[in-house]
């Protein structure tokens, strides 16, 4: 393997295997390797549509999903050359990494609200006609009408692959120039020391717009034939569902990743007040074999499924404290070291051994050496100069060409490094003495209260003093005596000689959630000018922060409509806000006209998600479900149909090629149309399929207890024995839709009567709006129904059925593609009309 | 029952950047629309609506379609809700001007 090409051309003898799964918070869609290698090159066709030559530069704004992956490799196809950038980046950086690459293309994407508008000014230099603009997610039907692309130019090992922005803790973006050898070097590299033996599926949170998360968690993977699980959204309930469902065995993370998901343990600890067992738990175990921890703490590892293997940790320096804790608790923490500028792998523990504290040994084919303190490495994986910048090329390097990493360093006997810190972040006291910021805050971060800390230099005339910025968590106040708390820890030489509270709630941070200190020391510039900040409590911060009111004019009792004035968009700021936070899923409708905020800490404190009950049940559609049905359906529902019906199915022959899960839209006459369908369909198809009914009919408002204990039996009863669920008329349609959304990712089909009610007069009625809009957000095809003569046998108002003629007619299956909700009910109820 | 938003299209960009757009916008509404004054205009209809039912529900259970095909002239925002009653429909109207993004609904008993 000499090129990413030769990588690429690896997935087609994969052909069916499953290479990536995309959780979006409504469906969960698969990809085969041989699905990707076909759109890479339908991809590498459009880019030639759009004049991309080799060499030129395509700019990548977009989140981590399998078409990321295939816009990448159409890239490469083609010749031309990736420029990721981060989806959390602002317009503004995108457009300045836009500009120093010289771009000529930008892949943007739907879910980020600011845009990059096309040009076609002469914004660049000769040669270049302006920028052009494509989103990712209309890819999927630009890309259907495409002919693969057949030849492609020649690919050299010395090739660029991609221009990566350092995402600067620093500031000034460099584009790193990484060519096909640097990468393939450092893919083999990463596979040869972090040896695993079986296929893997990885849970890609990280971007991929990052070194990182590229070489471990996408281009190793796939040259190993794993399996790669992407989510649309990365809430604290989506991650844990994904860790659940996928059988994840590996999870590339960085630290503060590691840390959040420990803060989201301990808080569940928290709240079932196990806090003191599981210290004592943790202690006690923590000598003991990972066996015996994955015993005591079964009910953690079983939430993180049961193939999970190992975090790998990179992108900065673990705390030694997160690492103990998730070694203690049984987990494995395998960590490693690198830059960007090293593909960006240049040191890492193993599987087999990890030692605390240290980022592991060279990978094979890097030497490492200690300089002047630096940390200097070579290697085939190690870039060649940044971008159209000899000056900071030449700064990267020393005479013997060494690459500096700027970080300092020890090696011991073993070969083990460890690292002490960024060099450039050094503090060096009034006393000449080398403080290394990383070092303190490890101690900070360990003391109760803290929840974030960054020590940087402050020079105030005599030299730099060892100064403390500190995030406290809800609750604490006193941040002198945790200062105090820390300076006992520290040596007399690296006392904390000054702090101060951040006005923020929370760091300013790269994509790899590095604290920016050259932002956090802007900040303390401009806050000393305005002083007046002291923040009790995260909320009454938070809220300040939102709706710019004073502490002394938040009351707990304070409405936050009309008291506070929280406008449509602050208010789902703030929720927002509590959630990332909180680590708590909100309801939308969880604040309302009457939500104080004193209503607001219970809310959280009790990780509250929606007022309502949740209806919404999966098990009828397990094995155990289905054949409660059949028994049902033999002893009781076809002996009832067969005496009463004189049934007539047509259409039967379009079940023979459809292929599910699909939405089957019939018309409604009677109470019994759900059993005659079902008693119409092919077994296989009548046993995975759910029926939608409304809400309404069986939980209306103002019943008598009568009346109410009824609707519960019947709700029970229509439930297990027809399989139904239920569809929302006066509440919120989000839980309905993701609940559908699974129905269908487990192959069930959904059939649904969308005049909502029996029709009189046996006439179509207008379709439900939520019909459409269903149809089109889970996209599957449409199977129409329609049944005639039933309103003979039972009509509306009926009290018991007669015997009848009665006809079920099935048509051909509907797919749709771009198509409005409305054009969907549309087509649909056409469909329905016409058969016969 | 009507209802009607203002949206400040400055505080609207600030504050929804931050935010996953899914929490608000339907994905068929993303790939409508993909100016954020569009998406704005959008935010402040789902607000009116709420407004004129009298409620909040769930921003998924209402939806701005601009079907340029759908009757009533060129891309003529419609508003759809799964909370309408069977009785009622809803009108919309959206406007911009500057900064600001306005929209107000209607419902009005079928006839």
């Amino acid at each position: 393997m000499k090129t990413l090409f030769d990588l690429f051309k690896s997935f087609k003898k994969q052909g069916s295997e499953e290479v990536f799964v995309y959780r979006t918070e409504i469906r969960r869609f698969s990809f085969t390797y041989g699905q990707i290698y076909d759109f890479s090159l339908k991809m590498a066709a459009f880019l030639e549509e759009k004049g991309i030559k080799k060499g030129d530069r395509v700019a990548l704004w977009a989140g981590n999903s399998p078409w990321w992956a295939v816009c990448f490799f159409g890239i490469i196809l083609k010749g031309a050359i990736v420029v990721p950038i981060d989806f959390i980046s602002g317009k503004t950086r995108a457009q300045t990494i836009i500009k120093l690459s010289q771009a000529k293309l930008v892949i943007q994407s739907n879910y980020k609200l600011e845009k990059i508008t096309p040009s076609a000014s002469r914004r660049y230099p000769e040669g270049h006609s302006g920028l052009d603009s494509v989103i990712i997610e209309d890819l999927r039907f630009i890309l259907e009408n495409l002919k693969p692309l057949s030849t492609f130019p020649k690919l050299n090992p010395k090739d660029i692959v991609e221009l990566v922005y350092t995402s600067g803790t620093t500031g000034d973006p460099k584009g790193v120039i990484l060519t096909h050898k640097n990468i393939i070097t450092n893919i083999l590299q990463a596979k040869n020391h972090i040896v695993i033996k079986s296929r893997c599926t990885f849970l890609s949170l990280l971007p991929l717009s990052h070194m990182f998360e590229q070489t471990i968690g996408f281009l190793t993977p796939l040259y190993r034939g794993d399996k790669i699980v992407y989510l649309r959204t990365l809430k604290p309930s989506a991650i844990m569902d994904a860790l659940k469902e996928e059988n994840i065995s590996v999870l590339g993370a960085v630290p503060r990743l590691l840390d959040l998901l420990k803060n989201i343990i301990e808080r569940k600890m928290e709240a079932k007040k196990l806090t003191k067992v599981f210290r004592l738990l943790t202690n006690l175990s923590e000598n003991k074999s990972v066996k015996f921890k994955k015993f005591v703490f079964y009910p953690i590892h079983k939430k993180f499924g049961k193939n999970f293997t190992m975090f790998i940790s990179g992108g900065s320096a673990l705390n030694i404290n997160t690492a103990k804790f998730w070694k203690n608790i049984g987990f494995k923490v395998v960590e490693g070291y690198g830059l960007t500028e090293c593909s960006p792998i240049l040191t890492a523990n193993t599987l087999e051994k990890q030692v605390l504290g240290s980022v592991g040994k060279a990978v094979k084919g890097v030497k490492i050496k200690i300089g002047n303190g630096e940390i200097l490495a070579k290697g085939d994986n190690i870039f060649s100069g940044y971008w159209q910048n000899e000056k900071e090329t030449a700064k990267a390097f020393d005479k013997n060409g060494w690459f500096r990493t700027g970080d300092t360093g020890t090696i011991d006997k073993e070969g083990n490094i460890y690292i002490r810190g960024r060099k450039k972040d050094v503090i060096i006291t009034s006393e000449g003495i080398n403080v290394y910021p990383s070092d303190i805050e490890e101690v900070l971060n360990y003391i109760l209260g803290v929840k974030e800390s960054c020590v940087v230099g402050l020079n105030k005339g005599k030299g730099e003093e060892v100064h403390a910025v500190l995030i406290l968590k809800p609750g604490f106040k006193d941040a002198g005596a945790i200062i105090q708390a820390a300076n006992q820890k520290l040596d007399p030489q690296s006392q904390i000689t000054s702090f101060s509270l951040y006005p923020h709630l929370d760091f300013p941070k790269t994509a790899t959630l590095k604290i920016q200190k050259y932002k956090v020391v802007e900040d303390l510039k401009k806050e000393s000018k305005n002083k007046e900040f002291t923040p009790e409590d995260v909320l009454i911060s938070l809220i300040s922060n939102l709706t710019s009111k004073s502490y002394s004019d938040i009351k707990e009792e304070s409405l936050l409509t009309t008291d506070l004035g929280f406008t449509s968009i602050s208010r789902l700021e703030l929720t927002n806000y509590i959630e990332q936070e909180f680590r708590v899923d909100l309801d939308d409708t969880i604040i309302n006209q009457t939500t104080s905020i004193k209503d607001l800490r219970e809310i959280i404190a009790k990780g509250e998600k929606s007022k309502s009950p949740n209806r919404l049940k999966f098990w009828t559609n397990t094995t155990y479900g289905i054949v409660i049905r059949e028994i049902l359906d033999k002893a009781f529902h076809f002996p009832f149909i067969r005496y009463f019906f004189d049934l007539k199915v047509d259409g039967i022959e379009n079940f023979k090629n459809l292929k599910g899960p699909v939405v089957f839209i019939s018309n409604h006459l009677s109470y019994l149309d759900q059993p005659a369908i079902m008693y119409a369909m092919p077994g296989k198809w009548r046993y995975s399929t759910a029926t939608a009914m409304r809400e309404e009919f069986f939980f209306e408002e103002n019943l008598t207890l009568f009346q109410r204990v009824w609707k519960e039996l019947s709700f029970a009863y229509a439930t297990f024995a027809f399989n139904s669920f239920l569809l929302p008329q006066h509440s919120g349609f989000r839980k309905n839709l993701f609940f559908m959304g699974k129905l269908i990712d487990h192959n069930v089909n959904i059939l649904i009567f969308p005049e909502g009610t029996r029709s009189r007069e046996a006439r179509l009625q207008d379709f439900m709006p939520g019909v459409g809009l269903m149809v089109k957000e889970l996209e599957v095809p449409v199977v129409p129904i329609r049944i005639i003569g039933i309103e003979n046998i039972y009509p509306r108002g009926a009290k018991f059925p007669k015997k009848g003629k009665c006809e079920v007619l099935f048509g051909k299956s509907i797919e749709f593609t771009t198509e409005s909700p409305s054009e969907i009910i549309e087509i649909s109820r056409r469909a329905v009309l016409n058969l016969r | 029952m009507i209802g009607i938003d203002l949206v400040y299209l400055p505080e609207f960009e600030k504050k929804l950047k931050n935010i996953s757009l899914e929490k608000v916008f339907l994905p068929f509404e993303l790939s409508q629309n993909k100016t954020f004054e569009s998406l704005a205009g959008i935010f402040a209809a789902k607000e009116a609506f709420f407004k004129a039912i009298g409620k909040k529900e769930d921003w998924f259970s209402v939806w701005i379609e601009k079907n340029p095909s759908a009757g009533s002239g060129q891309g003529k925002p419609e508003l759809y809700s799964t909370l309408i009653k069977s009785n009622q429909r809803a009108e919309v109207s959206i406007s911009h001007a500057g900064d600001y993004a306005i929209a107000i609904v209607i419902l009005f008993p079928k006839t």
